[in-house]
């Protein structure tokens, strides 16, 4: 109903106005039009077996969580991530720093950079496979190769973009090499350099899940495989879900908590006051 | 503004507060000369510029946009190198500080720690001396805060308090207020007058602003074409006022020489 904007504050206005605009409540809604659809779809076309249903998921999920099945295999996919996900960043930062600093070295590197960012997951999957069988290292291994790449090419670019100008103020107020590099080099690519290890983690994730899929016996992505292999496709969507709500978890809980403490300098939008 | 006069001309303020000895130093610029190699062949700024710069005086480099003086301050500050001539200084060893037309400042430091920031080879630094340089060009509510908190004005000054602070017995000057409005370019000028004149240093003042030149100076030096080409004593007494027949007077003289090129 146009028109009906403003002028009428009632409470049933301002629930239509935020069911439009609250970010979280229009999420919310499509989410349940999903289900909502599916639902009619799956139940009303007889499409059950082949397409699944959301109740049968919830249901699924439920059972996963409470019989710890869940955290069993969770634990162990998890491990995995965080220990390909760390090595990859430890020894992508220094080289990814170096190689944007040097001009010798990056004319030197690039192009391996380039191809390991065009490498496929799974020939990365089997290549580690066959180097480390079945267990826990297959997956961190596939993590660590499929992570360093985007890191350093992340930081590479990084470094390309730090303002010169302000080299050249420490440079004019005989700053050393060792100054410039902790307060001017590291600082200004700190924001890059979390976007590198935000998208490395997500790497990692698939890495290690892919990995699970096709050599190991624990994990998320060994129990995916296992609802495939017994053509059950609500039990795999459950772990999809549980697992993208974990990954959410992570992201808002974790990262994004982490990324307000370490930026509090920047300028937020909303603060700016005086205009010079 | 934090008055600090030595009215008694014995080394300490009314206070008792001991400032350092207050030193400037001498420039000179011998058949300074130089070129660039751009991709569209050998771009010649300047060649043989001689200049020579009195200790404790102000001197503005005056030219159009792309006259090359910014060239010949980052010359002096040795940020670039000569294709040949000298740069001297007396006594050798030169403090130099240096104002940019932005301020330059680190963005992720407060306005301390972006003072502290230039003290590495300094170990009597102390967050004291960065506030009393703070105080000077009236930030003393603004210790703590970002740049990204300031206004355009505060973060200049906040880059004149930082080469100030070393001490310098130099202070170059790259055209540092034409980033700003009018009105708080003036009063950063004033300020860095009263700060001249109670702090005695040397300043080599670069601009393309005629009546911040005459305002400011005691000494002007034209650049363009290659070449120093005049070199105009102010003989205006302090305080200045931009409306008064004197200025007036002289500033179209200074006209018509600057253009006579």
């Amino acid at each position: 109903m146009r028109g009906v904007s403003g002028s009428s504050r009632s409470t049933f206005g301002r629930i239509r106005e935020a069911l439009r605009t609250n970010e979280v409540l229009v999420f919310a809604e499509s989410i349940v039009t999903v289900i909502v659809v599916w639902m009619v779809i799956a139940h009303g076309l007889n499409l059950v077996d082949s397409i699944s249903s959301p109740e049968l998921i919830l249901a699924k999920v439920v059972e996963l969580i409470t019989s710890g099945l869940f955290f069993t295999h969770l634990v162990d996919t998890m491990r995995r991530t965080l220990f390909g996900f760390a090595i990859g960043v430890i020894i992508a930062t220094p080289l990814g720093i170096a190689i944007g600093l040097s001009d010798f070295l990056k004319t030197a590197f690039k192009d391996y950079v380039t191809v390991g960012l065009a490498l496929p997951d799974l020939l990365v999957v089997v290549f580690v496979a066959m180097l480390f069988g079945i267990g826990d290292l297959t997956p961190a291994g596939a993590a660590v190769v499929l992570a360093i790449p985007y890191m350093m090419q992340t930081l590479i670019e990084g470094v390309d973009d730090i303002d010169t100008d302000l080299l050249e103020m420490g440079a004019s107020f005989d700053a050393s090499r060792r100054r410039l590099l902790r307060r001017v080099v590291v600082p200004s690519l700190l924001p890059e350099w979390f976007g590198g290890v935000r998208y490395s983690l997500a790497i990692s994730w698939k890495a290690v899940t892919l990995a699970e899929v096709v050599a190991a016996e624990t994990g998320v992505g060994f129990m995916i495989r296992k609802q495939m292999d017994t053509l059950s496709l609500t039990g795999a969507f459950a772990w999809t879900v549980l697992f993208i709500v974990i990954l959410l978890v992570i992201e808002y809980g974790v990262l994004r908590q982490l990324e307000r403490l370490a930026f509090s300098w920047r300028e937020e939008v909303s603060d700016v006051v005086v205009a010079p | 503004m934090a008055s600090h006069t030595d009215d008694d001309a014995d080394g300490t303020e009314a206070g008792g507060t001991r400032r350092a000895e207050p030193t400037a130093g001498a420039i000179h610029l011998e058949e300074l000369t130089k070129q660039f190699d751009t991709d569209d062949g050998v771009e010649r700024v300047f060649e043989d510029v001689d200049v020579h710069i009195e200790p404790g005086s102000f001197v503005t480099l005056l030219g159009r946009s792309g006259s090359g003086k910014s060239t010949i301050l980052k010359l002096v500050s040795g940020v670039l190198k000569p294709t040949s001539g000298e740069i001297r200084f007396e006594p050798d060893d030169v403090t130099i500080g240096y104002v940019f037309q932005s301020p330059r400042l680190l963005p992720w430091n407060t306005c301390l720690e972006n003072i502290e920031f230039v003290h590495e080879h300094n170990p009597a630094y102390s967050d004291e001396t960065g506030r009393e340089y703070l105080d000077l060009v009236d930030l003393s509510e603004h210790y703590n805060k970002y740049p990204s908190q300031l206004s355009g004005g505060q973060r200049q000054r906040v880059g004149i308090a930082r080469a100030l602070s070393i001490d310098p017995d130099i202070l170059l000057m790259d055209e540092p207020f034409s980033n700003l409005d009018e009105i708080t370019a003036e009063e950063l000028r004033a300020e860095l007058l009263s700060i001249w004149q109670q702090l005695n240093k040397t300043i080599f003042f670069v601009t393309h602003d005629i009546d911040e030149a005459i305002e400011l100076s005691d000494r002007i030096l034209m650049l363009g074409d290659g070449q120093i080409y005049a070199d105009l004593d102010v003989p205006l007494e302090r305080p200045r006022s931009i409306d008064s027949e004197e200025f007036l007077s002289f500033r179209q003289q200074a006209i018509d020489t600057f253009h006579s090129v």
